[in-house]
């Protein structure tokens, strides 16, 4: 793996978290009682999406690149890793597509 | 000393403890986004199974709550660390080792982000309890 690669992964990971930073506390607003509450944003949903699935999917990667040792137990985690992503990002684009208008 | 309870010792470094604090919540923030989304996707799918689970999902204060304060914890925490890792703010200045060879980085401006960071998952701790126990 190139360290290119790594250096693009990690940077996404940390522009994926300065997002959610921002889009989590809106998110949460639509969910607060009656005086706060502010009405859904089908935009910050899927950016909450794309974001949580890029940052978590390379947190799951970190954390099992420190148990994982040799090329099979790196091949795992990327495996899980991109398992991740994927079932994320495609069960939760589905739920999106279907409910938002 | 075991490496997990070794790596938990306060001692001189909080980051350690923030280190294990943040990995924890992370996962269990990746558990359920990953849970919160497969039931409201299946649950649109006609699911009956999934209506359950997103109802639970959506409605369970103490889960609501440890979610809620591990986001807290784990953003804020996240931001020391944006602030620290990617843009080199809060790390001091490099100097010679001396004894007692402390890290110029464990006395550096992070430490204080770190400690903003707890009161500030505490306040936001009391902030989701007292909302979701005066919300019905």
């Amino acid at each position: 793996m190139g360290w290119r690669l790594e250096a693009l992964r990690q940077l996404a990971s940390y522009a994926a978290a300065a997002l959610l930073a921002f889009a989590l506390p809106l998110h949460l607003l639509e969910h607060a009682p009656p005086p706060l509450r502010q009405p859904p944003r089908p935009w910050l949903l899927w950016l909450i999406l794309v974001a949580a699935a890029i940052h978590g999917s390379q947190g799951v990667r970190q954390v099992l690149y420190d148990y994982l040792h040799g090329d099979t137990g790196r091949r795992l985690a990327e495996a899980a890793s991109l398992l991740f992503f994927a079932a994320v990002a495609a069960v939760g684009a589905y739920g999106l597509a279907k409910t938002l208008p | 000393m075991p490496p997990l309870l070794h790596a938990a010792r306060p001692r001189d470094n909080p980051e350690r403890i923030a280190h294990l604090l943040h990995r924890a919540t992370g996962l269990l923030l990746a558990a359920y986004f990953a849970a919160h989304a497969a039931a409201t996707g299946l649950l649109f799918a006609g699911s009956a199974w999934a209506a359950g689970a997103a109802a639970f999902l959506a409605t369970s204060k103490p889960l609501l709550f440890l979610v809620a304060s591990s986001a807290a914890f784990h953003g804020l925490n996240g931001l020391r660390l944006l602030a620290a890792e990617a843009l080199a703010l809060g790390v001091g200045k490099p100097g010679i080792p001396r004894p007692p060879y402390v890290s110029q980085t464990l006395r550096a401006g992070q430490r204080r982000l770190l400690d903003a960071a707890v009161v500030g998952f505490a306040a936001a701790a009391a902030v989701a309890a007292y909302t979701l126990l005066t919300t019905p």
